[in-house]
């Protein structure tokens, strides 16, 4: 991790998907910046291109053009397997649908990005007990995710984002599939690490969310709509 | 990740569905006891006839006839058909003539009915044998003695009898010096041979053996035909004696120079090739159905490989989003695909064995367990793993993270 410098730094983002016969402009060029220890909501409605963006940012996928620096490495250029590098070093997942291993217990989960990292397997998982002792779940450790409620669910999710200690936390509507006290609960969640000093960016369609947040990205049609940074 | 790591996350992902993993085993299983039990019995059927020979037949001594001894073409068999007889004056000739040979002798035979008192015993194979020093008789003396020269000159009515036989007319010391009737004919009893055994269960030892000039003269249907069996010197070599015979036997026949011989000579050897040669025959066909239901136990692997990396699609998708890299994948499904084949090959192997094992205990049929065909499945399953996972794995491998993460 660099200690200066942004963390996000993309300039003239396209993405462009080929559907049938017709060229679709997901990105229509996106400028965007973020500063290590930065909270950041993102908003959108869905088809306006911020799920693309969340996705290069999150290196699973590449700019058509443009340039893309992840804590000043070129990422636009980099083949499969350094994505996954990279992935799994400095980026952590928040998904909307918890995207959890069924058949694995939740420490198991949190350990899986360790796995990738090459981590022995002791050390692995202390760690990932750490992570759930951060989240509050250490006692449900050998829970599956089945014998869990969706908020418990989702913090062991937060949990393996956060296990690899990653630069980036990215959240794709964490709160979308939970219940408003829930959501509020891993909203707080959220502050706290922050407070912490991790760096995240935060999808989501809840406006009441985003009013929270220091700074507010609006996206639309593939292009950056208002940021209450500029 | 490492090795270890993809085994147990292979095994993992096996233990949640283990009638599934189970099904797609079943293919493998049943295709690799197969083979090994088709195996231990070409196997168990070689051993057999290997000892079989050992013991039957005197390794040195070899044949001459009109008949192969082993397996000719339809042409061959036509043609041998048309050559002349192989009659004992010419036996003679070539005992007469030979350097190298320790014995010579000639036999024939037919079948008949045998006598002892009251008791009589049916389609009895009469041995026509020409009286000889050495052991070319194919059998040993047990009790009493061989026929001499002397007995064959003057067509002496004497016999020696097959082990089964004399068990079923009476007792060694009540025949030995008695009168037995073949086919009407009194003869009397010299000698009792020592039991042979059975060669592809057929029973030797019910013969009765008799003087070639007596059988000839009393017995025969007419025809002269002869076998010769010849007994190389002691410091000759087999091949030299047997050169040797064919060429004074072709001289003796009046073969033109050039022209094939008019006659086989058969050693243990060559018999032992044939057989091999009709057991490659086997092994070739149990390779071929081998080969097939693998193929079967293979494509039920790719298909729930396949169907597997479908349902999976968003744990791929997670994995990839983890940092997995392709080749993580690809390695997952592998191990996977190969763990799910090896199973199947191990359970199958330990079934082939006990398919083996009882089809040696509860069947005449022989059979053997072989260590090769444990080198064989465990090489099989794993190469049909290998082969028929990678597809799958490979389309795994290729599923775009972003794709796979929003798969419904």
């Amino acid at each position: 991790m660099t200690a200066s410098g942004p963390v996000i730094d993309a300039r003239g983002l396209r993405k462009v998907y080929r559907m049938g016969e017709v060229d679709v402009e997901a990105l229509a060029g996106v400028d965007f910046r973020m500063e290590q220890g930065e909270f950041t909501c993102m908003m959108g409605a869905s088809g306006s291109g911020k799920s693309t963006l969340l996705n290069i940012i999150g290196c699973l996928d590449r700019p058509t053009s443009g340039l893309y620096e992840l804590l000043g490495r070129r990422i636009d250029s980099m083949d499969d397997s350094e994505l996954a590098a990279i992935r799994n070093r400095f980026v952590g997942f928040v998904f909307q649908t918890f995207n959890l291993l069924a058949r694995a217990s939740a420490v198991e989960n949190v350990e899986l990005p360790l796995v990738y990292a090459r981590v022995p397997g002791r050390e692995r998982r202390e760690r990932a007990m750490e992570g759930l002792e951060r989240v509050g779940l250490a006692d449900r450790a050998g829970h599956r995710p089945n014998q869990m409620s969706g908020g418990e669910r989702q913090r062991v999710a937060i949990a393996r984002a956060l296990v690899t200690r990653p630069a980036l936390l990215l959240a794709d509507e964490p709160t979308g599939n939970l219940d408003s006290r829930t959501g509020g609960m891993i909203l707080d969640l959220f502050r706290e690490l922050h407070e912490e000093g991790n760096t995240i960016l935060l999808v989501t369609h809840d406006s009441g969310v985003a009013s929270s947040a220091k700074r507010l990205v609006r996206i639309r049609d593939g292009r950056i709509e208002s940021d209450s940074a500029r | 990740m490492r090795p270890p790591e993809v085994i147990l996350s292979a095994l993992w992902a096996m233990r949640s569905n283990r009638m599934r993993t189970a099904l797609a085993s079943l293919g493998v299983l049943i295709g690799v006891s197969a083979v090994v039990s088709l195996v231990g019995l070409v196997t168990g059927i070689r051993n057999y006839i290997r000892d079989q020979f050992d013991t039957v037949l005197g390794a040195r001594v070899f044949e001459i006839s009109r008949y192969s001894g082993g397996f000719e073409d339809l042409d061959s068999w036509l043609e041998s058909r048309r050559w002349p007889d192989l009659t004992v004056d010419q036996a003679r000739e070539l005992a007469g003539l030979m350097t190298t040979a320790g014995g010579v002798t000639w036999r024939s035979g037919s079948g008949g009915r045998v006598t002892f008192g009251d008791r009589t015993v049916e389609s009895v194979r009469i041995r026509a044998l020409a009286p000889s020093e050495t052991d070319v008789a194919g059998f040993a003396i047990g009790t009493g003695r061989f026929f001499t020269h002397a007995e064959d000159a003057a067509r002496a009515r004497v016999c020696i009898l097959g082990s089964d036989l004399a068990e079923t007319l009476g007792t060694p010391a009540g025949l030995i010096g008695g009168d037995v009737t073949v086919q009407g004919y009194r003869f009397t009893v010299i000698g009792i041979a020592r039991p042979l055994g059975s060669i592809f269960g057929h029973g030797l030892d019910d013969f009765v053996a008799v003087p070639w000039s007596t059988w000839s003269e009393l017995l025969s249907d007419g025809r002269d035909e002869v076998e010769i069996a010849v007994l190389p010197r002691e410091e000759v070599g087999l091949e030299e004696c047997r050169e040797e015979a064919r060429l004074v036997l072709r001289r003796i026949r009046g073969v033109p120079f050039q022209a094939p011989d008019n006659f086989y000579i058969t050693t243990q050897q060559g018999i032992l090739d044939s057989m091999q040669k009709v057991m490659a025959g086997a092994a070739a066909i149990t390779i071929g159905i081998a080969a097939i239901s693998l193929l079967v136990g293979g494509i039920g692997i790719m298909n729930i490989m396949l169907v597997s990396v479908t349902e999976r699609t968003r744990e791929i998708g997670t994995r990839r989003a983890m940092g997995a890299r392709r080749r993580d994948i690809v390695r997952q499904f592998l191990a996977e695909a190969l763990i799910i084949s090896l199973a199947g090959g191990f359970l199958g192997l330990l079934v082939g064995y006990a398919l083996t094992i009882a089809a040696e205990r509860l069947t005449p049929v022989p059979a053997a367990v072989s260590p090769f065909a444990a080198v064989l499945a465990v090489s099989f399953s794993a190469a049909t793993g290998l082969v028929f996972g990678v597809f799958p794995a490979w389309k795994a491998a290729g599923m775009d993270p972003v794709e796979a993460l929003r798969y419904e």
